[in-house]
């Protein structure tokens, strides 16, 4: 069976999930490589579901594979997951007794904050959040 | 190549490109930034109680992360010494403390408890000296400098007090928390007014030290 073929506005989602995605992944290098933050266990969580995505998205986006979005929604779902859970632990909803870091770093000590209220899982949760709706949305569009 | 592609292309280059001028402008922020503190009489870089070693005028300061069972570091100190003395006044050493080896933090209070005798200097040429026979790396034995010290002048009894006053203590956190802020991981770590010596060896400083001389002495 040959892959669907995408919609133009289908291929728009994609591509600005990507774009999502890749800006994502090269302000986490940025934070980590440049800035010098090390990133705690719930960072990385984010990381193995984000990195991914600029690979899948992009191969997806550039052959017209329809299929991508398939693949792509279920790890946009995941660092999504571990963002909402590392937004509420930012935001005391969790307490700090639950979180799941060693001994090393504070998975909870705020590094940044920009505008008084936007901080690393901020950005991440918003990221994962946009990616998850356009990939939503190009797999709506797939059953018409 | 299809327009799609190209888009999908030119964009990602896009991003690449404002990656990059984001870690340039940040990273030549952060080294102006770090020229400037180095300037200060008191900072990450230098402490009141840092030994030093050649005129407080001097615009150069070299700023060495130190550890004294570090074999690297004993052969860059009479290296270190000459490049500051071949600079005439222009060129001042400061010594940080960084007891990374086991056993070398019990040096490092020796070192400190000298220093508080002004003998800092004369203690620190002895204790590299002797640096086979107390820093074995896998059998340290510090306690052997106090055999080493005897003819420098030391107060030895004063000495022995001192290693352990919660001041020498605080001195060598002190040190410990700027390397960890200066992320120096290795000894010995330079820096030469704010610069981080990135290409590790004597060339290299030596070339460092004289592009900061030629900024700071214009001819």
């Amino acid at each position: 069976m040959k892959p669907a073929v995408l919609s133009h506005r289908q291929w728009q989602c994609l591509l600005l999930a990507w774009l999502v995605a890749l800006a994502s992944t090269l302000g986490a290098l940025f934070f980590s490589e440049v800035m010098q933050f090390e990133p705690c266990v719930l960072c990385w969580y984010q990381r193995i579901a984000m990195f991914p995505l600029v690979f899948i998205l992009g191969v997806g986006a550039y052959t017209d594979d329809a299929g991508s979005a398939k693949y792509a929604l279920p790890l946009a779902l995941a660092g999504w997951g571990a963002a909402l859970y590392h937004c509420l632990l930012y935001g005391g909803f969790i307490p700090k007794g639950l979180q799941p870091c060693g001994t090393g770093l504070s998975c909870s000590e705020v590094k940044l904050e920009l505008v008084g209220f936007i901080t690393i899982p901020l950005l991440s949760l918003s990221a994962f959040s946009i990616i998850v709706l356009l990939l939503i949305a190009a797999k709506k569009d797939l059953k018409k | 190549m299809t327009k799609k592609q190209l888009t999908l292309i030119l964009s990602g280059a896009f991003m690449l490109i404002a990656f990059s001028i984001g870690i340039y402008a940040y990273s030549n922020k952060k080294d102006q930034a770090l020229s400037q503190i180095a300037q200060d009489s008191t900072s990450v870089f230098v402490r009141p109680h840092s030994p030093t070693y050649g005129p407080d005028t001097a615009k150069v300061r070299i700023v060495e992360f130190f550890d004294p069972a570090c074999e690297t570091c004993r052969a860059f100190y009479p290296l270190v010494k000459q490049l500051v003395d071949a600079q005439q006044g222009k060129v001042q050493l400061v010594v940080r403390y960084i007891p990374l080896h086991q056993g070398s933090e019990s040096a490092v209070r020796i070192l400190e408890a000298a220093r508080l005798q002004n003998l800092f200097w004369p203690v620190v040429q002895v204790v590299l000296n002797g640096q086979p026979m107390w820093a074995s790396h896998n059998k340290p034995a510090p306690e052997n400098i106090w055999g080493f010290v005897g003819n420098t002048g030391l107060d030895i009894a004063k000495a022995r007090q001192d290693v352990n006053t919660p001041a020498v203590q605080s001195v060598i956190e002190q040190d410990m928390a700027d390397a960890n802020t200066l992320k120096v991981t290795r000894t010995p770590g330079f820096f030469v007014n704010g610069r981080r010596l990135q290409d590790f060896g004597y060339e290299q400083l030596a070339a460092l030290v004289q592009e900061e001389v030629r900024k700071a002495y214009p001819q």
